[in-house]
């Protein structure tokens, strides 16, 4: 099978059309930075493999000779679904493996047969490591990023959980005020729905419709945008101070219920992305959420699909 | 003696009520939060410029 190309799917014809487009927007290199929740990746390719960001990334671009997280990227011939037991397995595209150096992740398709595409070693702090991409699955000659889905998440939120924050399924909308606003929900929600409805308001923001990262910085939590968005495919690399806290479901009507501590810090927790595998980061993670859920108000919101949720959210603040 | 008095209802006000400690239960969505699967095939989101990075790699709709 080495070396063999397998046959192109319909959907990847269009996808090579739509990257034909993206290649013209943002050329190839061997150095790419950016920084999302304010931690800097730097990417640097050895050889002839060829960078290119994902375009959501674009906003997120930023010079830097040397990152947060630091990362050599390089072609390999092939390589080997480890034999070691995983630390963690997604049940999906990844696997987590320790390793005497840190941490390797192996990302395998069942569509793909038994072999892994990619790997990524890092060290045990999340700060530098290298990503190999298996030849045979990639159009070589064509750059690419190799961080895709899910790997850069992964990497973020391994680097979070080290003491950096957390990242949560939400929407984060900054108000006419600079106030934020984290509208938390799983898939079906209505995160996406939530954030059209505020999207042509004036003085609004809108950080992410799908993924935000929550920090703490100069005494109180913040909230940054991620290029990870929804169906609504808003994301911008701004941040604002979190103000309020919403538990999105549909209802009847629009209705705001404020939420005990406790229960917030669950709920929070319910909808964050963190690292089940380890002790340490889940540790970290509760005991961030719960600052989160004591120093911020936060209640479940059932709304309505339409403009009269915002103004429920807007009376509520006034 | 007078400060003591003086103390406890203020005391009283501060506690609050007791409240006995319960089990809640939150909804969980492993298939989401733990990254395994792309969002929609082929939709926005998270995976959309990625996931045919690599020939059919992303076949397993989940988060």
């Amino acid at each position: 099978m080495k070396g063999q190309r397998l046959p192109m799917l319909p959907s990847q014809k269009e996808s090579l059309r739509e990257n034909g487009l993206h290649g013209l927007l943002f050329p190839s290199a061997s150095r790419l930075s950016y920084r999302i929740g304010g931690i800097t990746f730097s990417l640097q390719s050895e050889g002839d493999l060829n960078l290119a960001p994902d375009r959501e990334l674009a906003a997120f671009a930023v010079e830097a000779a040397h990152g947060d997280v630091n990362l050599s990227i390089s072609w390999t011939d092939s390589l080997e679904a480890p034999r070691s037991t995983p630390l963690f397995h997604s049940g999906g595209l990844w696997s987590l493996f320790a390793e005497p150096s840190g941490y390797r992740f192996s990302f395998l398709a069942p569509v793909l047969g038994m072999t892994p595409y990619k790997e990524a070693w890092l060290d045990s702090e999340f700060r530098s490591g290298r990503v190999l991409l298996s030849r045979r699955f990639f159009d070589t000659e064509r750059p690419v990023f190799p961080l895709e889905y899910p790997l850069d998440e992964l990497l973020m939120i391994h680097r979070l959980s080290r003491g950096e924050g957390v990242e949560v399924h939400a929407v984060g909308i900054s108000d006419e005020t600079g106030r934020g606003h984290l509208f938390l929900g799983h898939s079906g929600a209505g995160k996406s729905t939530t954030a059209r409805l505020w999207l042509d308001r004036p003085g609004i923001r809108i950080l992410s419709d799908d993924r935000i990262i929550l920090r703490a910085r100069e005494g109180r939590i913040w909230m940054y945008g991620t290029p990870w968005h929804g169906d609504a495919g808003i994301a911008s690399p701004d941040c604002a101070p979190l103000s309020a806290i919403y538990l999105l479901e549909h209802g009847k009507s629009n209705e705001q219920l404020a939420l005990p501590q406790g229960r917030a810090a669950a709920e929070l927790f319910a909808r964050t992305f963190t690292t089940h595998h380890s002790g340490e980061g889940i540790r970290f993670t509760l005991d961030f959420l719960d600052r989160v859920a004591r120093e911020v108000p936060c209640s479940i919101f059932r709304f309505l699909p339409d403009e009269t949720a915002v103004e429920a959210i807007c009376r509520a603040g006034a | 003696m007078n400060d003591e008095q003086d103390r406890k209802p203020l005391e009283r006000d501060t506690k609050g009520a007791y409240e006995a400690p319960k089990v809640i239960r939150v909804s969980l969505r492993p298939e989401e939060a733990v990254l395994g699967h792309c969002k929609v095939t082929g939709a926005g989101g998270p995976v959309a410029t990625s996931c045919f990075a690599v020939y059919g790699a992303c076949r397993t709709p989940g988060s």
